[in-house]
């Protein structure tokens, strides 16, 4: 094989993400809060987001960030710096704008937020919203987002899927995760 | 959702690659009307792979799907290519980046950040047909012969794929400038700005609104300090002798017809009912030096001036730097007393206020905002925080 293409393999090899499994136990989150998974998933860590998925991240997606501080951002691209930031004076509403705002940055199109109300993080005040949205490439996807501010920290648990078979195929697991949060 | 932009590297090198062949002016006769190139021919296979891009293009979800504008951009092509009409399909993008393409399949890209920074239907006009002539002259055919020296032209359909299937933030839509992606030669955008503004004017267009495209670019890029940018820059550098030209040009065409129109009641028309989102769209890149020289802009056209106001707030929400409170809001104080203020202004003041520590004043603007606008998507949330804050 000729060394250029044994450079590009090792390459391609060291890009790959680790997928492991998630079991059914209660698994600890950031630091923070535990959860009990409801179905068998598989995880990977992309930056600091930890993300579970049963069909692959293109169909769905359980996202979990770590704890956000000041000046953090949701997602990472590399070499770009000018991505929406967190604050920790931010109020449900702004977080919200902060969420719907990352998802466009990274390529989400038509992003709209809907219902956005107070919601039970495990024992703490936190709140929910609905997203709908396109992929770059068209697919209609959907979202839900569970989340809770503390102590100007950001805490969310991210769920989107394929608006079509894939979002609701996992939506009533994914709410009973929403509902076993313990902190 | 992942992250992790790598084709702009990869776009970026093949530019480099294409910038390595010597520039040479086209010695191609005029794309023909009505027709596709001959099966057997290097041109067919461009074609082909452009082909396939256009498919994407036309499923994509940054495509803006209204009619009316469409229409109305489609229109303004014509005007200019009337010869080309029909071999030209125009896709609307929406991306806070200004740009343009045409590819040499005839598919014309306009991102909905060109739109936004077009102050009438001459400059839109000026935008089109400067991309008419690259289509005309066949120029990204002449750039795919001229690089042959340098990259093997049967990869080149396989690399162009493979770089337009990377993007994982913007996929294939983000590249409707792959019609560009051979950087043209300077000697071919001085012939796209020649005989496109020979287009402007015989389609009765004021050629002078051309160069105020290039200086309200040149103040952008200016103001923005970060080395990132616009895709459309890296195919069409701004720069003062560019619009030195370009001044020259029109100078002499007005001298021998008459001065042309500029169409700004038409373009106002046809697109201020979405300059609003094109604003949101702008302020998403965080990129606010730059939104800042687009605000001072649209201020200046005077135009629903209680919009530009209220984004003007957003930028300093946002922001939020030392004292942003205070001019975010000064700058929604101005917006409602101006034409076109959204009920979102009073969500603003609200907010800032809420950072300020004034409970009443926010539970105040809180309360218009809602009854401003009944179907808030943060209508629950809203609603318990004026009965937990009393």
């Amino acid at each position: 094989m000729p060394r250029l293409l044994i450079l590009v393999a090792i390459a391609a090899l060291a890009a790959c993400t680790t997928y492991g499994s998630v079991g059914l136990e209660s698994r600890k989150i950031a630091s923070l809060y535990s959860v009990s998974p409801q179905i068998q998933w598989n995880r990977y860590t992309d930056g600091d987001l930890e993300v579970w998925t049963v069909d692959g991240p293109l169909l769905d997606s359980l996202q979990f960030t770590s704890a956000l501080g000041d000046g953090d951002s949701l997602y990472e691209i590399e070499g770009q710096e000018q991505m929406p930031r967190f604050r920790g004076n931010m109020s449900e509403s702004e977080v919200m704008e902060f969420v719907v705002d990352s998802f466009a940055a990274v390529g989400a199109q038509k992003v709209e937020p809907t219902g956005l109300a107070p919601a039970s993080f495990g024992q703490r005040p936190g709140f929910r919203f609905d997203l709908a949205y396109q992929s770059g490439d068209g697919l209609d996807k959907l979202g839900s987002v569970l989340g809770t501010l503390n102590d100007g920290k950001l805490y969310l648990i991210i769920y989107t899927g394929a608006a079509q078979y894939y979002y609701p195929k996992y939506k009533q697991a994914v709410e009973a995760l929403f509902a076993s949060i313990k902190i | 959702m992942t992250s992790g932009a790598t084709w702009p590297a990869l776009m970026m090198a093949l530019l480099a690659c294409a910038g390595c062949a010597p520039a040479s002016r086209s010695e191609l006769p005029d794309a023909p009307t009505g027709q596709r190139p001959a099966l057997a021919t290097d041109e067919a296979g461009l074609w082909m792979v452009m082909d396939r891009v256009e498919q994407d293009i036309r499923t994509s979800g940054r495509r803006v799907s209204d009619p009316a504008l469409n229409a109305y951009v489609q229109g303004v092509l014509c005007n200019v290519a009337p010869d080309y009409c029909r071999d030209l399909r125009i896709y609307v993008l929406e991306s806070a980046d200004f740009n343009a393409s045409i590819a040499p399949n005839g598919f014309v890209v306009v991102f909905t950040g060109a739109l936004l920074r077009c102050r009438n239907e001459a400059q839109l006009a000026y935008l089109l047909a400067h991309e008419v002539t690259h289509y005309q002259r066949r120029h990204t055919l002449q750039q795919w012969r001229d690089i042959r020296s340098t990259v093997d032209a049967l990869l080149f359909p396989e690399i162009a794929l493979s770089v337009a299937g990377l993007g994982p933030a913007a996929t294939l839509a983000e590249l409707g400038a792959i019609g560009s992606i051979l950087q043209f030669s300077r000697e071919q955008e001085r012939e796209a700005d020649a005989f496109g503004l020979d287009r402007v004017a015989a389609a009765g267009y004021d050629p002078s609104e051309s160069v105020d495209v290039w200086t309200n670019l040149m103040a952008e890029k200016k103001a923005a300090k970060d080395d990132e940018p616009f895709i459309f820059f890296a195919t069409h550098p701004p720069n003062a002798e560019r619009a030195a030209a370009l001044r020259e040009q029109a100078a002499a065409l007005t001298a021998s017809r008459n001065a042309g129109i500029d169409g700004v009641d038409e373009y106002r028309n046809a697109t201020l009912a979405f300059r609003g989102g094109w604003l949101r769209d702008e302020l998403r890149r965080r990129e606010y030096d730059r939104t800042q020289v687009v605000l001072d802009q649209l201020t200046s056209d005077g135009v629903r001036l209680g919009e530009v106001a209220f984004y003007r707030g957003e930028l300093y929400r946002l922001r939020g730097d030392k004292g942003d409170d205070q001019r975010a809001i000064e700058a929604y104080r101005i917006a409602l007393t101006s034409e076109g203020a959204p009920p979102e202004t009073h969500r603003g003041l609200a907010e800032v206020y809420r950072h300020g520590g004034d409970a009443k004043q926010a539970r105040a603007e809180f309360d218009e905002y809602l009854r401003l606008k009944p179907d808030a998507p943060d209508r629950t949330m809203i609603e318990t925080y004026l009965r937990t804050s009393e």
